[in-house]
């Protein structure tokens, strides 16, 4: 009797944590504030922007999945877990466009399980690499091999 | 019993570890303008019986997987050419692979990528043939250009 009580608390408290896993929300960004967090200007042009950004991907180890020199456009994916606890697969989004002869824009978009989420974090960063990348000779940044 | 039960969980547990995700990243300076390079690039990967499934040439970028997987484990490979002169090129390849090879099979395996892309910038279609003992036999490093294969 006191046993099955003991079983009916902590289903109830399972059920509970469950719920409010499930109620977490991701933070609603109006328009601006999404190109604020998002976009960067660069004082570079598109070229070398884009090469700044595939150097920064890689360096950061992510998987580059599509490319489009031309329109601007890169995907790339990363991946991380084990086999024991699950690989967990996130993508970036990033969209270079000119903006003059020697400036252009660079925005990033994120997403993770599926989903559109933005990590205001790892665009952050990305955003330092690229800038690091685009201002520093490709031969003087460090390419070794990871762990 | 519960014996057998704990060295399968733990077997298992200890397993699973091997099989994390795994990026690692190589570059190189590469004597060819980076169209020579990205073509060699290229034909790098086709030697080494994979499958494209990123082209873009503006880019310098190229990369390409083996058509299946083995066991469970799965890997990529990039290579990104970029021009640092008219007939120099500065050459990055990255191997994202999930599965058991350790760390050294990896490396070493970087090492025969680019050596074959060294091969093919110089050579280009004179390269010795490829064959696939050839890359797990050799131990360190890069094959010679024009050796046997």
């Amino acid at each position: 009797m006191r046993t099955s009580r003991i079983w009916a608390q902590l289903t109830a408290v399972a059920v509970a944590a469950m719920l409010c896993v499930g109620c977490t929300t991701d933070t609603r960004y109006s328009q601006p504030q999404l190109d604020a967090l998002q976009t960067r200007e660069l004082d570079v042009p598109a070229d070398r922007a884009y090469a700044g950004v595939i150097g920064a991907l890689l360096e950061q180890r992510y998987q580059i999945a599509e490319s489009d020199m031309d329109g601007g456009l890169l995907v790339a994916t990363s991946t991380s877990g084990d086999a024991w606890a699950g690989y967990y697969r996130s993508m970036v989004q990033i969209a270079v466009q000119s903006t003059g002869a020697s400036s252009s824009s660079v925005r990033i978009s994120t997403s993770w399980g599926g989903q559109t989420r933005v990590d205001k974090e790892k665009i952050a960063h990305l955003h330092e690499r690229i800038d690091v990348h685009v201002h520093t000779p490709v031969t003087d940044l460090v390419w070794e091999p990871g762990p | 019993m519960r014996r057998a039960l704990g060295a399968i969980i733990v077997a298992t547990a200890l397993g699973s570890g091997c099989v994390a995700p795994r990026t690692l990243t190589r570059s190189a300076e590469i004597d060819a303008a980076s169209d020579v390079a990205f073509r060699a690039a290229a034909a790098t990967l086709l030697d080494d019986r994979q499958v494209f499934d990123l082209s873009d040439g503006d880019a310098g970028l190229v990369a390409g997987g083996p058509p299946s997987s083995v066991y469970g484990a799965s890997e990529r490979t990039t290579f990104w050419v970029t021009p640092i002169e008219t007939e120099r090129s500065f050459v990055i390849v990255q191997v994202h692979h999930v599965g058991y090879e350790s760390a050294e099979a990896l490396d070493r395996r970087l090492d025969w990528l680019l050596g074959r892309l060294r091969q093919r910038c110089i050579l280009g279609g004179d390269v010795a043939p490829f064959d696939q003992d050839d890359q797990d036999d050799d131990a360190g490093g890069a094959p010679e250009p024009g050796g046997p294969p």
